[in-house]
Formats: C-alpha cells, structure tokens, sequence
C-alpha cells in the first residue's frame, strides 16, 4: 500500500512538473518578440469604488502610438492592418449616378505606412474572373486619403483589400488603419459603410509570413488564423430586409466579398452559402444558393421572392465550403413614404460551433517604386 | 445542467484519488500547477477581437429621429438570434434637450424573432439615442449575446441613411450591477472607446453637410462637457511623388472644444463651426478641409475637470452625411450621401444607469405584433 502511495505521488509530481513547465514555456512564448501578445482583451476590472476618471483605464495617448496589440474585444470598427472594402462600383460615362469614394487614414501620429490596395473585378462572367488590381499609396503619419474608384478602376464592380506593408512591399503589422467608403450605383442605392479592419497580432511592424523582399520572397501569405491576422466567421446575418409588398417600393440587396485566393493571379472563385430566411413570426425557409464565387451581389429580383410578403425578415447565411467572405446588406426606396429609406451597412458575422475560418491570401511582393 | 454536474462530480473524484493517496502533499502542488496554468491561459489568452459586428448583450444606437413629418423619421429593428431562447429586451431612450429624462419600454422577442418599430409610434417628436439591453422577468441585466439589430433615418436635412447599432457584450455578472440596472463598460460589458474617430469628412466647400449623434456616459446621468480635438490631413499630391518618397506634409491639425451639452447631441456638426482655439481662428471648416479633399476628426474626452463635471466617455457616435448633389436630375461626382458609426480606439471604463424595474408589463406576444408600453420614469 505504501508502495503504491509512493508511486502516485511520483506519477502526480511528474504530471506537476509537466503543467508547470507548459505553464512558464506558455508565458515565455507570449513575451517573446515574435508572438507578444500584451494588453489584449478589456482593460482591467474596476472595483466598486472604481474611479471613473481619465486615468483609470490604460494609458493611451491619442497623440502617441496606440499600445501594440491592443485589441478591443469584439468591437467591430477600431484601427487594423487589412481592411475590406466589400462593395465599390463606378461608371465612366457617368459618374454623378454610379461612382465610389474610398476613404483610408493612418490614425499613427508617428509612423508612416505604405497601403497596397487590390481590387478584385468581381465582374459577372461565367465564371467570374476575379483578376486583380492594384494600386500602392503611401500614408504619412496622420494622413487621410480618399479616391474615387471612376479615377482609377473605372466601369468595373467588385471589392478592395488594402494591405499594410514596409517599403520593400512585405505586409506588416500596423493595426492603425481605419477606412469607409461612400457609394451610389444604377440601382439607386446610395449609403456609406466602414471598411471591416483586420487586425495583425505580431508586434508592431514585423513582416507577416517571414517576408523579406522581393529577391527572396516574390510573394507572401497573408493568414487569417488567429495567429497571423484575425479569423473570418463561418456565419453572416442581415438583420432587417423587407419585401416590396412589406414596404412599398423597397429593393433590397446583399453582396458578398471572398477572403481567399491569390491578389496576383485571382481571388477563389468558388464560394458557397446556404440560406436560412426568418420572419417575424419565426417562421424559416431555407434557400440552396448558387455558387457564389469571389464577389455576389444578389440584387432585389433574386432576393424579393425570398422574403415574406409582410413585415421584415433576417437572413442567416452559411459557409458550407470553407471560403470565409465580408458582405453588406443595402436597400433602396425611391418612394415618398414615411418609411422609405435607403442605406447599407456590413452583414454581422458569427462564428458558430466549428469555430472561425481560417484563410489565406497570397500577395505579391514588390517596393513601392515597381507600383 | 447535466454535463456539468457530471464533470463536477469526476472532479471530485479525482481530487479524491489524489489527496487520498499523495498524504496531502499533493494538495499544496496541484494548487500550484492549476493557478500556473489558469496563469498562463489568462496571459496567451484567446483575444476574441472581431472585425465583423457580432451578436451581444446591448445595443446602442447613436442617433434617431422621430416626427409626424415624412423626412424626418426613424425605424428600428431588432433580432434575437438565439434558437432556444426567448428574451426581454429593455429599451431606453434618451432624448436631447430633456436634461438626461429618460424613457423606456420593454419588449419580448422569441427565439429567432425580429421586429421593427418605427420610433413615431412609440415615441413621437423626439431626436437622441437609444439603448437595447437584455435583461430578464425580473429587469436585472443579463448575459444574452445574441441580439443584433438596424436603425433607418432621415432627417429633416436631408439625411437618409442606415447603421449598425455598437454592440457591447457581456463579460461578466456583478449582482450589485446587473440588478440595478446599472451598465459598466469595462467591468461586466465590453468598454467604451476612448477616442471615437469620424472618417472620411468631406469639404464643406462642395456641398456636404455633416451631423453627428453622440452617446455620452455620465456618472450619474447629468450634464456634461466632452470635447473633442480636430484634425484635418490634406490629400496632398503624394502620388506622383511617389518615386521620391516624398510624403505629403500637409497634415496640420486643429483642435478646439465643443460642448455636446448634456447626455445626448444630435446637431450639425462643424458645418460653420468657428470655434477654433486661439492661432487658428481664420480657419473655418471649409478652409482647413478645402474643395474636393478629406479630413478626420477624434472626438476626446474633455479631461479638464475644474468645471466640476462628471463628465464620462462617449459610447460612441454615427456620423451622417448629406450632400444636395449627390441625388436628383443631374448628380455631381464625388457628392455623396450616407450614414455609419464612427470608428473606435482604446479602451475606457464608464457606467449608465438605467431603469431595473421588473419586467411586468412587457408585450409577449410573439406573432410578430407586439405594442409595447411606454411608462415614463
């Protein structure tokens, strides 16, 4: 019996030892350069006497640096290292009706940034091509920059990723970007929506992907896997679309943007979601979708015949291969009554049972003088 | 419930196991590696930051507008995403220029339920903000991420537009809190930014007009004075410079005080704003964003405590945009039209307190045609 004692007491300090260990390895890996990880989640909690002052929450001075790696927890909207531009279209021959004003600022009051954008034709062929442009712009500490899509990709549809990189043309962290774009398009729809920012969690300013430069590394991989940059969700939900007979002269319309694929050769052009369409009485139907491809955009003759006829519905859209995307909802009304609005916001996103979607981006590698 | 019970009970078990056979010695170990692991898991923590508007707890909306009038008009939809569950849903409105009164109403919404409300119905003749909470029968705040929602407004300028609501979620219960209906963000919800940046703003030299719905937290709801600094950055001609490098010097900045009087502002913002501190009073708006550029603002909270104010952070704020020539026969480029929340940085604590009456009279109904009460406190 003591035997035996003696021996789980030495299998039990062995399995000590082994949690202790991954314990002080788990804390050396997160104060590593390569992986630091600080200040993440909300800031500490307050007690009950808690004073609401200025100094209570961490230091951040809006004329210095943000603090590296200082993520708001779950809060959409707040400064990134690729941002997604989920809709832009524009018409030469008309640009007063159908055009796209893309606005990015680097909110850093003390370093600059070169942004790569790359603007995915999301023109409907049979099959999409999903070829790619691109365009570099360097940001001053401070800057702003706004273009207006008719200026440079002119007559074509389709959606953006901006990319945070170094002079030599690696993608980097650099989680202080924030961007919107304003849009009006034949249908008739008009509104504006913030760009969906991507955050990096290395440290401040290292190379994603070990990029060095062009010589050595002609193209790097942008991975949204929790470690790289943030997830995707495997679920998007629209919240309010109503019918045309719910709402007289409401047109509603979704599109879909694709976070895979190549931004030299083209973006993964076969992406695929199923549909499950609430209404108020939460009743549900679901939809088999064709394939989406890298861009959708289901326009109101597609979408109107889903909805119910009274009141409004919400729309839960799944992943069912893998490709993770962005989207916004819109809706347009020409009419004169009280309740005819227009506008577009982004689709929420969920990650369900399964978990979030990793993905990935290859881009090419390049300095800012070969743009 | 089950599950849990069980794993509770193997625990034991196995605690049992090793303090029965380790003569207690393991006792003081096993403590050790649990509170090193639990260590580590807190600092490698999983940070669950999103890109992507999630379901949560509370829902603000910035800006709504509500009249008899057909331009001047506001309507809010809300869904519960949950499956199972059903959900109270405890609205408070907050209206300007009502020294912080605030009103309230509470609906229920079923599993998978959406509704709208188009805000003259309930609440005529009013402009402010409008807090979404999850609460239960008893009006204590819960745990209840799943709720998301839209509003749609126009204004009598010309506004015509949509936004998300900001979502905060749940993080964790404090009964001296939740039952009181008081909110702390940063404590038990996600926190408040510490600056709110508005993007994007266009000259006043072309036409555009800007407005802007803020959200103050006050401790306890009561006048207060945020401010917030400007700052303008000129296009500049960057591009083709590119070969040398050279970046565009022009971003100079402004800043100045405003007063957003009170617990919620629903104004114009900066449309012929003078209010500019001493060396820049010669810039008016249109001068320092000029025809055809951009500018941006932060919008910070004002830390000049001598006017012995509580002043709290902003929870955040919509940015709304009209321009004349965006629409109509003949549309001018680059005039556009459209309505969003503004962007966030940093994390900040702050607390709103609103009614926890219990849930008595709240519409159950759920086909969809619930007529919710308005009691006033």
């Amino acid at each position: 019996m003591a035997k035996q004692k003696e021996v789980n007491s030495k299998r039990l300090l062995a399995l000590t030892a082994v949690l202790v260990i991954f314990a002080a390895a788990a804390i050396l890996i997160v104060n590593s350069d390569e992986n630091l990880i600080s200040g993440f989640a909300v800031s500490e909690p307050a007690s009950e006497n808690q004073d609401y002052s200025p100094e209570y929450s961490p230091d951040y001075d809006p004329n210095s640096n943000i603090q590296a790696g200082m993520f708001d927890n779950s809060i959409p909207n707040t400064p990134a290292s690729i941002l997604v531009y989920p809709y832009y279209t524009s018409d030469a021959s008309n640009i007063g009706a159908k055009d796209t004003r893309i606005s990015i600022t680097n909110i850093n009051k003390n370093e600059a940034v070169i942004v790569h954008f790359f603007f995915v034709n999301g023109a409907e062929n049979s099959p999409r091509t999903c070829t790619v442009t691109d365009l570099k712009q360097p940001l001053t500490p401070g800057q702003t920059y706004s273009i207006l899509v008719s200026d440079f990709d002119s007559g074509e549809t389709g959606y953006i990723i901006a990319v945070a990189e170094d002079d030599l043309g690696c993608p980097i962290s650099f989680n202080y970007l924030i961007g919107s774009a304003n849009f009006k398009n034949s249908q008739g729809s008009q509104g504006e929506y913030n760009a969906f920012g991507f955050k990096s969690y290395l440290t401040q300013g290292t190379t994603h992907d070990n990029c060095v430069d062009n010589s050595i590394t002609p193209t790097a991989n942008l991975t949204f896997n929790g470690v790289e940059y943030e997830q995707a969700p495997n679920m998007l939900y629209a919240p309010g679309l109503f019918n045309s007979s719910s709402i007289s002269g409401e047109n509603s319309q979704i599109v879909f943007a694709a976070l895979k694929g190549s931004l030299l050769t083209g973006m993964d052009n076969s992406a695929t979601y199923s549909a499950l369409i609430y209404d108020q009485n939460e009743q549900v139907r679901s939809q088999s979708l064709p394939v989406w491809g890298c861009f959708e955009s289901v326009a109101q003759t597609t979408l109107n015949p889903l909805l119910p006829t009274t009141g409004p519905a919400w729309i839960k859209l799944t992943a069912a291969n893998n490709v993770p995307g962005v989207g916004l909802y819109m809706h347009y009304n020409s009419g004169t009554n009280t309740n005819a609005f227009t506008g577009a916001d982004q689709l929420y996103g969920v990650c369900t049972t399964g978990g979030c979607i990793n993905t990935s981006m290859t881009m090419p590698v390049f300095p800012l003088t070969g743009n | 419930m089950k599950i849990k019970k069980i794993i509770s009970k193997n625990t034991d078990e196995f605690s049992n196991f090793i303090f029965r056979n380790s003569g207690g010695k393991m006792k003081t170990l096993l403590k050790i590696s649990i509170f090193a692991i639990a260590f580590a898991l807190a600092i490698t923590g999983i940070a669950s930051a999103s890109p992507y508007s999630e379901p949560a707890s509370l829902l603000v909306f910035p800006a709504f507008t509500s009249s008899t009038q057909v331009d001047d008009y506001s309507m809010l939809t809300i869904v519960n995403t949950n499956t199972n569950n059903l959900v109270y849903v405890r609205f408070v409105l907050m209206p300007t220029g009502e020294d912080c009164k605030e009103y309230n109403f509470d609906i229920a919404l079923t599993p998978n339920q959406i509704t709208y409300f188009e805000l003259e119905y309930i609440f005529p003749d009013k402009q402010g903000w409008i807090i979404a909470a999850a609460v239960d029968e008893d009006g204590s705040l819960i745990d209840f991420d799943y709720l998301i929602g839209e509003m749609r407004i126009k204004t009598s300028q010309g506004v015509n537009g949509t936004y998300n609501p900001i979502p905060f979620k749940k993080i964790s219960s404090n009964e001296n809190y939740d039952a009181n209906g008081i909110i702390m963000f940063g404590e038990t919800y996600t926190s408040v930014p510490k600056t709110i940046i508005e993007d994007n703003i266009p000259s006043t030299a072309d036409g555009n007009q800007y407005f802007a719905g803020y959200v103050t937290s006050e401790d306890p709801l009561a006048q207060g004075l945020p401010a917030y600094n400007f700052y303008s950055f000129e296009n500049g001609n960057v591009f083709t410079e590119l070969e040398n490098y050279a970046w565009d010097d022009a971003e100079m900045s402004f800043s100045f005080t405003k007063d957003f009087e009170g617990c919620a502002y629903f104004d114009n913002l900066l449309y012929d704003e003078p209010n500019l501190l001493t060396g820049f009073n010669a810039h008016y708006i249109n001068t320092i964003i000029p025809s055809g550029r951009t500018g941006w603002i932060e919008f910070n909270k004002n830390p000049d405590t001598t006017l012995g104010l509580t002043a709290g952070y902003g929870v955040g704020a919509v940015k709304m945009l009209y321009n004349p020539n965006a629409l109509g026969g003949q549309p001018t480029a680059n005039a556009f039209n459209g309505v969003a929340t503004m962007h966030r940085t940093g994390e900040a604590a702050a607390k709103i307190q609103i009614s926890n009456k219990p849930v008595a009279d709240a519409c159950v109904e759920d086909n969809g045609n619930c007529i919710p009460y308005i009691p006033q406190y």
